[in-house]
């Protein structure tokens, strides 16, 4: 009887083990959708920590080592990785990268319809990497995420499903808790002023104006003549606030904002929340509460 | 340029938009599609419906094309392009084919062109001869909308709601219709071209005259960058030339697959079907597919039949076609088509050698 009952324990242990899945992340945010989803069935190593920069980190061999039992590496996809066909060249059987943003249909950096503040030449036709900023595309990223953890340990499968489900459930208040807020500027005052264009799929949802300064990439830097390009822009769509974006350098938009005689807003986490809340939903409310906070009228918001 | 940058700002100041002067910017193109080939055919222009096909097997410039595109400020665009032609008649033609200006970015999603414009109808109407994937016109393009495809003296208005999944539009037009002159044709002799003749007569029976409004409502959906389904139906209303009413209804449905999503180049995939019907009379569809290999390489097929009408006989039309782009970008294009059209009672076979130079471009459209 006895017997028995070891064997059976050691059947479960056995079964338990196996039902885990680890996967390595690229990504905070990739590693909070990887948590939410996968609950206690999937074990996450997180390689890039949230308050990095995503536009300058790059695994090292020593993350590689650490990531050699994971089964899927998860990345945030649209070119935001410049390394991954390098990445994808050196993994081992049995271990794949999953690019989550891919199959979300990207915005293009339209040099007619985006309002540039300079040089949309070129980035015109480029996609814009920067999906996570939506909740609608967060909630496709879940159904995306589910899916391709059920594809890798199918015993969990509905789990992951009904674990996806319940967090696009949260997702939808998170939504319908922004749209509210938003609500409070009016849409004369909906310019969305950063350093570089991080934004664009959040202005959208939220009927914003972007104007980012520098363009794409935290990497893109200003040239010469810009900056008289940048003052007409902000004199003539009448901007009030500027907001720096955490990991990125505040030199250029200070400038900006003392030339031009406008307000410098709160933080905006672009790339990565922050360490202490290492949440996709903590992030967007971060970021719904400053801008509201500095383009809502007074009164209205802080 | 400093004459047309004033000419532009007094233009725009009448709109009132004096403030926009300011950063105008005038984008020239030129366009040149040629074609020689073999046929079967006694004249090569019998096959043809449209009047940028070729029409001579020693050599037809289908379409010399002069284009300049204005973009002014947030609000005002413009496109104009003047087209020079030589065919079966021996003698060099040039027309108007568009010159338009718009408003765009108008609240609520609309926008406003007003001038000469290729109707939005259908799938490949308001497409001009050097951006298409084809030496010739489809079949019922040109014989249910015009040799020219429909192309109006007047305006249109256009609703867009754009989400990057899921876009909805809706346009209508109205002016007059420009009908093409057949007047090249008057010198030849009658008694070697009968056939022709009524060809034309057949052509003049189903043209239009006088005024004419469009309307087209589609569906763009996205659900990824690698594919896309645009779905479209539209309806022109005016009248013929015998002063009967003339109505051509249709229905479109275009996919496009990319390999690579938004970024340049990798295989891609260009599948469109158009049926379209003159109620109470003809109808007829066409159906072709694009596959690109590469920045150098495409091919294709196309499929197209008519019904017949008066004397005119039903005629089915087999086209697979591949491009060259030597250079790997459309400044110079080799495109070599295979037609093979069954007029019912005969079948002809006629082979295109084309050739296209393309210059400038970001046309606005």
């Amino acid at each position: 009887m006895i017997k028995r009952i070891l064997v059976l324990l050691l059947l479960a242990g056995t079964l338990s083990a196996s039902e885990v899945l680890q996967v390595a992340s690229l990504n905070p945010i990739a590693t909070d959708l990887a948590r939410q989803i996968g609950g206690d069935a999937v074990v996450v190593i997180e390689l890039m920590k949230p308050g990095q920069d995503p536009h300058v980190y790059a695994p090292s061999p020593s993350d590689l080592k650490a990531a050699e039992d994971a089964v899927l590496i998860l990345a945030m996809g649209k070119g935001l990785e410049t390394y991954l066909d390098g990445l994808r060249e050196t993994l081992p059987q049995g271990q794949a990268i999953v690019e989550i943003g891919k199959m979300i249909p990207s915005l293009r950096i339209d040099a007619e319809k985006a309002l540039f503040a300079c040089c949309p030449t070129h980035s015109h036709g480029a996609a814009d990497p920067h999906w996570w900023h939506s909740v609608r595309n967060m909630k496709r990223a879940a159904k995306l995420l589910a899916d391709a953890f059920a594809k890798a340990q199918p015993a969990q499968a509905d789990a992951f499903r009904k674990r996806a489900k319940d967090y696009e459930s949260r997702l939808d208040s998170l939504d319908a808790w922004a749209k509210q807020e938003i609500g409070r500027i009016p849409l004369t005052h909906r310019h969305l002023t950063t350093a570089h264009a991080a934004f664009n799929y959040f202005c959208e949802d939220f009927r914003f104006k972007p104007v980012p300064i520098l363009g794409l990439s935290t990497l893109d830097q200003p040239r010469p003549g810009q900056m008289r390009m940048v003052m007409d822009t902000l004199r003539q769509e009448n901007v009030e606030v500027v907001f720096p974006e955490n990991g990125a350098n505040p030199g250029v938009l200070e400038t900006v904002a003392k030339e031009a005689g406008i307000r410098v807003g709160g933080v905006l986490l672009a790339g990565s929340p922050l360490p202490e809340a290492p949440t996709f939903e903590a992030m967007f409310r971060h970021n719904v509460e400053t801008l509201v906070a500095a383009l809502a009228p007074s009164g209205e918001g802080k | 340029m400093g004459k047309v940058r004033r000419a532009v700002g007094v233009l725009m100041l009448g709109c009132g938009l004096g403030a926009e002067a300011e950063v105008a910017e005038i984008s020239p193109s030129v366009h040149f599609n040629g074609a020689v080939g073999c046929s079967t055919a006694e004249h090569a222009q019998d096959l043809a419906v449209g009047h940028h096909d070729p029409t001579r097997t020693d050599g037809s410039v289908q379409g010399l094309e002069l284009g300049a595109s204005l973009r002014a400020g947030t609000y005002l665009q413009g496109f104009s392009t003047y087209t020079l032609h030589y065919g079966a008649s021996e003698e060099w033609d040039g027309e108007w084919e568009e010159a338009f200006l718009k408003l765009v970015s108008l609240p609520g999603g609309v926008e406003i062109r007003g001038g000469r414009v290729l109707a939005r109808f259908g799938a490949l109407n308001a497409t001009h001869l050097h951006g298409w994937d084809t030496v010739d016109m489809p079949l019922v393009s040109g014989l249910l909308l015009g040799e020219d495809g429909l192309i109006l003296d007047g305006g249109d208005v256009t609703w867009l709601r754009k989400d990057r999944q899921l876009t909805f539009g809706a346009v209508a037009g109205y002016g007059r219709v420009l009908a093409h002159d057949h007047g090249g044709h008057e010198d030849e002799d009658a008694a070697d071209h009968d056939d022709h003749a009524d060809e034309h007569a057949d052509h003049a029976h189903l043209g239009w005259d006088g005024d004419a409004g469009y309307g087209r409502i589609f569906a763009i959906c996205r659900p990824n960058d690698f594919n896309q389904w645009t779905v479209g139906s539209s309806g022109a209303f005016g009248d013929n030339e015998a002063d009967n009413s003339r109505s051509v209804l249709g229905v479109d449905l275009t996919y496009q697959w990319r390999a690579h999503g938004l970024e340049a180049g990798g295989p891609a995939l260009r599948w469109t079907t158009e049926v379209m019907s003159a109620l109470d009379a003809a109808a007829g569809l066409y159906s072709q597919a694009i596959w690109t290999w590469n920045n150098y390489w495409d091919t294709g097929l196309r499929l197209g039949a008519m019904d017949g009408e008066g004397e005119r006989e039903p005629r089915f039309r087999a086209s697979p076609v591949a491009t060259w782009r030597p250079l790997g970008n459309p400044l110079v294009a080799m495109r070599l088509q295979y037609n093979y059209d069954d007029l019912g009672a005969e079948a002809e076979h006629t082979v295109w050698a084309q050739l296209g130079l393309s210059w400038g471009g970001g046309e606005v459209r």
